[in-house]
């Protein structure tokens, strides 16, 4: 039709434009001095140990990428932050899946529960790291897990172990997300036919059985948007990071250590750190995508 | 329906309108400087002296306060990167500085030589300026800080009796090393069972009360400690054995490897001090141990051991002037009582690596006296512009106004304080001038040490590996101090 | 699965297993309902103490119900004020996200164009871009554009939620019928009045979606109007309780200002999701089936 082959470019322009000014300009800015001596306030030419007259002077070559990957830290954030990022994104989708699955079977109430899973995607910022920072490290510690109570060292001292922490992490992510992840599910769910429900128990199919042949096939569409929103949700961390443990008992994950990067050094190497931001944002681009191939192709084959 | 959506439309837009409008007034500069503070906690009262100074002069001061910590250099540099660059800015330390100056943004102060400016700028201690190699002086200081263990004079009175308190004090701040280290053995034995035993201090003997008072009653260990808070043993516990070694900050800036291996003694006085500091610990609910609990910030944080100490349940707690508002927070009569005892660790006379008559007893019997902030004046400015920072430098710290801000209101000790005449509204604060007074003070050295090395990898390895831990041996404070070294060698 | 029960044998075994799995369902949930609710009911406990209450009891009741914190963290944080700045520039970011993206949105799924195509990749990769990648030459280059105020940051919310709501509306128009439009133009109607009176009716539940996501953490957002207004008069509600912590001292949190400051803060948002939450969710829902 040809009124919106006329019209495309004037209404797709405006979100261009916006696009262009909030995300690609800088991007690509902060592209550029990933290969420059930058300091945040002025570019350092290493040649005369000053404040370079211009940007030309500064330039490195591939000095701030071969310094990220020779920092430890950046490593150790890095494989951190795909273990966290494995956990999180089964905890997550499990807990989404299982709540769907039993706010669905209910009739009454249904919607209440609904709303009070969703509730806590409604708030982020100061409180959130100290009220669970209370829940791990007294009403955990000191009182349901205590050897006094059910006794699960396990679950004590959560965010003083590099391990537990990534399970005290993903706990209080999927507090916050699998409210909203439930209600995809919910709506994959009943997006599926019950025909194919009856078909099967007429032929005698039990509950799992349906479960595994039906549900999780026609699921597929949901997964591929949850994962995709939860993959990129846990890829790039942080608040959450810095309010629980800060960082410590080697828990810095990436998007942290991105920031913590110019608080290394003085003066502060920006450039190290966008280099670290760059490496960041291939990384999560190649997962994403990766996984977003594999589950439509997995949905395809249904 | 239609009527009421184009009002909203255009009430939104004319609101839009205002919010644009506003970002344009400000490019056209509406003011002649800008003030950058980087003390949040005097917000108000700054903004009421940029008033005054206004008032006073007819220059318009435009201010801007943040807290210090994670987020000021961020907005810093989010300022310095704009057209309207703050006139006149802090620098919290040599640190900072190395930006600053490499960047070009800091005038050196030094070439001003004319004016009261230059008078006031000439006239700043040594010791005080902001400098990266002794001959620079890029800051006129904020005011003066200064920590060491805070007691209340109430419990002291409690326990050596009431006439006894001012001498006790005395006696604890020139008692050496194993005279404090037996002070704190015998107070942990009165704790657990009020018994009238008998203590040395500096050769003197006192009698602890026979039994507890009102105060003393609420008491279930010797000492307060933030074991979450890993700036409080790695920054600052740590800069009074880097005393022993370095003369201030640009001299610890400048070490080379050999000079820190030779921090090797006083880091295990480091060490030994802890370990004492930390086996006689105060609880929120009962004594407290080493452990697992003791660096949980529920438990052992900032606000948590402020809490401890000021519901008595501590006698000593290492902090500094700054707490004061939060002590007086919870116990505002406790906070009318409080005075510093410097903070002791076992030195040997081979420990102390400077050449300017330091001494063992004198490193015990001193505290920290440092500036944590400076006023530094913009290089990229105006030349114009910058005279109107210089006069506003110099009414803020010389005119009756300017001065009465600072101590009344800041409640800050002024760099320049005469430490005869001043008194602030702030029993730490007195304690501090006191201290001036008296010559009994130290530097800031670990200002000087690479950055992030102090408290983000010391104190972090100390809180993960060694707070946890119940008993420390003598390898332990071996593998402490050889930790620091070596990470300092490292990061430099 | 109403129906699935129809077709199975009808005997009473059956009902009562039914009947326990239900009851066990329902336990179950209520159980998971607290856990999620446990750490509001925290926030709004601690709301009605002071410091030493907090500190010493963060799970008790409070001693004794007075607003007085409550009444003295609206004071601190210039509660009106701030919730009039913050409400219009959330509603105007939101506004502009919904009109740009949706338009966005509709011409790419009209337009099977490769260029459309290209257009629609380029904002979901956007969507993985950490923020910290563009922090800095975002702000200067707003700074030099004159636009480092609360109107830029306006803009700067309209870039930031650009993404993610173009990919729902994308989503969303997929499923929408042509035929409905085609109609319209045959009747003569002009693609403004097919946008307002055909399209944007169809896309309301979406629409909804759109307005509460990015209204809920363009509330909430602190780092970006901390770094574009910062400490200047206009600000918004987390800045002014951001500003209202560090007045409150260098080291330590003033807990018995943060709680009560916190939840007064999150009430409006609240209320709005109560409210609206049939549509949120459904909107949800159907962004995410049609995508």
């Amino acid at each position: 039709m040809n009124i919106y082959k006329k019209w495309f470019w004037p209404l797709v322009m405006p979100s261009l434009l916006l696009f262009a000014m909030v995300i690609l300009y800088p991007f690509i800015m902060g592209m550029v001095n990933s290969f420059l001596a930058w300091r945040g306030t002025y570019y350092f030419d290493p040649e005369t140990g000053t404040r370079a007259t211009n940007m030309a002077n500064s330039f490195v070559g591939l000095d701030n990428y071969k310094e990220a990957f020779r920092d430890k830290r950046f490593v150790s954030s890095l494989v951190y932050t795909v273990k966290y990022t494995f956990i999180a994104v089964i905890m997550v989708n499990v807990a989404a899946l299982a709540l769907a699955l039993m706010v669905t079977k209910i009739t009454r109430s249904s919607g209440l529960y609904r709303t009070i899973f969703f509730l806590p995607n409604m708030l982020g910022g100061l409180a959130l790291g100290f009220i669970w920072q209370f829940i791990f490290q007294i009403i955990f510690t000191d009182m349901l897990f205590s050897p006094d109570a059910l006794h699960i060292p396990f679950f004590r001292y959560m965010t003083q172990d590099s391990t537990k922490a990534l399970f005290a992490l993903a706990l209080l992510n999927t507090w916050q997300y699998a409210g909203y992840m439930m209600i995809i599910y919910v709506a994959g769910l009943n997006n599926i036919s019950s025909d194919y429900y009856e078909a099967a128990s007429i032929d005698g199919s039990s509950y799992w059985h349906s479960f595994f042949k039906i549900t999780i096939p026609m699921l597929m569409p949901s997964f591929t948007i949850v994962f995709f929103m939860t993959l990129a949700n846990s890829f790039k961390l942080l608040d959450q990071n810095v309010a629980l443990t800060d960082g410590e008992f080697g828990t810095r994950m990436l998007a942290m250590q991105i920031l913590r990067t110019i608080k290394d050094t003085s003066p502060p190497n920006y450039g190290k750190a966008q280099a670290q931001a760059v490496i960041f944002f291939v990384l999560v681009a190649v997962i994403t995508l990766t996984q977003v191939a594999i589950t439509k192709k997995k949905e395809l084959e249904m | 329906m239609k009527k009421s959506l184009v009002v909203l439309l255009v009430v939104l837009l004319a609101l839009s309108a205002s919010l644009f409008a506003q970002g344009t007034s400000e490019a056209s500069k509406g003011y002649d400087i800008y003030v950058y503070n980087s003390k949040g906690e005097n917000a108000t009262q700054f903004a009421a002296m940029c008033a005054a100074y206004e008032a006073e002069t007819g220059v318009k001061v435009k201010n801007f306060s943040i807290g210090s910590g994670q987020d000021h250099m961020e907005t810093l540099r989010s300022e310095m990167n704009s057209r309207n660059k703050p006139t006149v800015f802090s620098i919290q330390g040599i640190k900072e500085l190395a930006e600053w100056s490499q960047g070009g943004f800091a005038l050196d102060l030094n070439t001003v030589t004319t004016g009261d400016f230059g008078k006031m700028v000439s006239a700043i201690p040594q010791s005080l300026r902001l400098t990266n190699d002794g001959k620079t002086s890029y800051g006129v200081p904020y005011n003066v800080e200064g920590y060491g263990y805070i007691v209340d004079r109430g419990i002291l009175a409690e326990l050596f009796g009431p006439s006894n308190v001012d001498a006790v004090t005395a006696d604890i701040k020139s008692a050496t090393y194993p005279e404090w280290e037996a002070l704190v053995k015998a107070l942990d034995a009165w704790i657990t069972s009020a018994k009238a035993t008998t203590v040395t201090l500096s050769g003197k003997t006192y009698t602890l009360a026979s039994s507890k008072g009102s105060l003393t009653s609420n008491l279930n260990g010797v000492f307060a400690v933030m074991g979450a808070e890993k700036w409080t043993y790695g920054d600052h516990f740590i800069n009074v054995a880097l005393n022993a070694v370095f003369t201030n900050e640009l001299d610890a800036n400048k070490a080379d490897a050999a000079k820190v291996q030779s921090a090797k003694g006083a880091l295990l006085a480091y060490a030994k001090a802890l370990d004492l500091k930390t086996s006689y610990l105060a609880g929120l609910k009962g004594k407290a141990v080493r452990g697992q609990d003791f660096v949980s910030s529920a438990n052992f944080g900032y606000d948590q051991v402020v809490q401890i100490f000021a519901d008595n349940k501590a006698i000593f707690f290492k902090q500094g002037n700054w707490a004061f508002g939060n002590i007086a927070g919870v116990n505002a009569e406790q906070a009318q009582r409080l005075e510093f005892l410097p903070v002791k660790m076992p030195f040997q006379n081979q420990d102390i690596k400077r050449n300017d008559g330091m001494t063992v007893a004198m490193l015990n019997s001193s505290i920290p006296v440092f500036v944590p902030n400076f006023y530094a004046v913009n290089a990229m400015a105006s030349k114009a512009e910058q005279q109107k920072a210089f006069d506003f430098l110099y009414w803020m710290n010389n005119s009756k106004t300017g001065k009465k801000f600072i101590t009344e209101d800041f409640a800050f000790i002024p760099y320049n304080a005469d430490p005869k005449t001043t008194t602030v509204p702030n029993s730490l604060g007195n304690s501090i001038i006191g201290y001036i007074a008296s010559g009994h003070i130290i530097g800031a050295p670990y200002n000087g040490s690479p950055a992030s090395w102090s408290g983000d990898t010391v104190g972090l390895r100390v809180m993960e590996n060694y707070l946890t831990k119940k008993t420390w041996t003598n390898d332990d404070y071996s593998a402490i101090a050889d930790y620091a070294i070596q990470k300092w060698i490292e990061m430099k | 699965m109403k129906e699935l029960s129809m077709v199975t044998s009808m005997n009473e075994s059956y009902f009562l297993k039914k009947k326990i799995q239900k009851v066990v369902l329902y336990i179950v949930l209520s159980l998971i309902a607290l856990y999620t609710l446990a750490p509001l009911w925290l926030l709004l406990v601690n709301s009605f103490k002071d410091q030493a209450q907090i500190i010493a009891s963060p799970l008790g009741l409070p001693a004794n119900v007075s607003l007085a914190y409550i009444t003295k963290a609206a004071g601190e944080i210039h509660f009106l004020k701030a919730l009039l700045t913050t409400s219009v520039i959330t509603s105007l970011s939101v506004l502009l996200i919904v009109v740009v993206s949706s338009l966005a949105a509709w011409m790419m799924v009209r337009n099977k164009g490769r260029a459309s195509q290209l257009v629609f990749m380029l904002f979901v990769a956007a969507m993985l871009i950490p923020f910290q990648a563009v922090m800095y030459p975002l702000i200067q280059f707003f700074d030099d554009i004159r636009l480092k105020s609360a109107g830029g940051l306006i803009l700067m919310y309209g870039g930031f939620g650009l993404s993610m709501s173009v990919f729902l509306y994308h989503g969303f128009v997929k499923g929408v019928p042509k035929g409905v439009e085609e109609a319209a133009t045959i009747d003569g109607c002009s693609i403004a009045q097919m946008y307002l009176h055909v399209v944007m009716p169809l896309l309301k539940s979406i629409t909804v979606t759109v307005i509460v996501l990015n209204s809920m953490w363009i509330w909430n957002d602190y780092l970006l109007p901390f770094l574009v207004i910062g400490n200047s008069s206009t600000k918004t509600l987390v800045l002014e309780l951001y500003f209202a912590r560090i007045t409150a001292g260098q080291f330590g949190n003033p807990w018995q200002l943060i709680f009560p400051a916190v939840l007064i803060s999150i009430i409006p948002i609240i209320i709005v999701y109560l409210f609206l939450q049939k549509f949120i969710v459904k909107g949800i829902s159907d962004g995410a089936i049609k995508s």
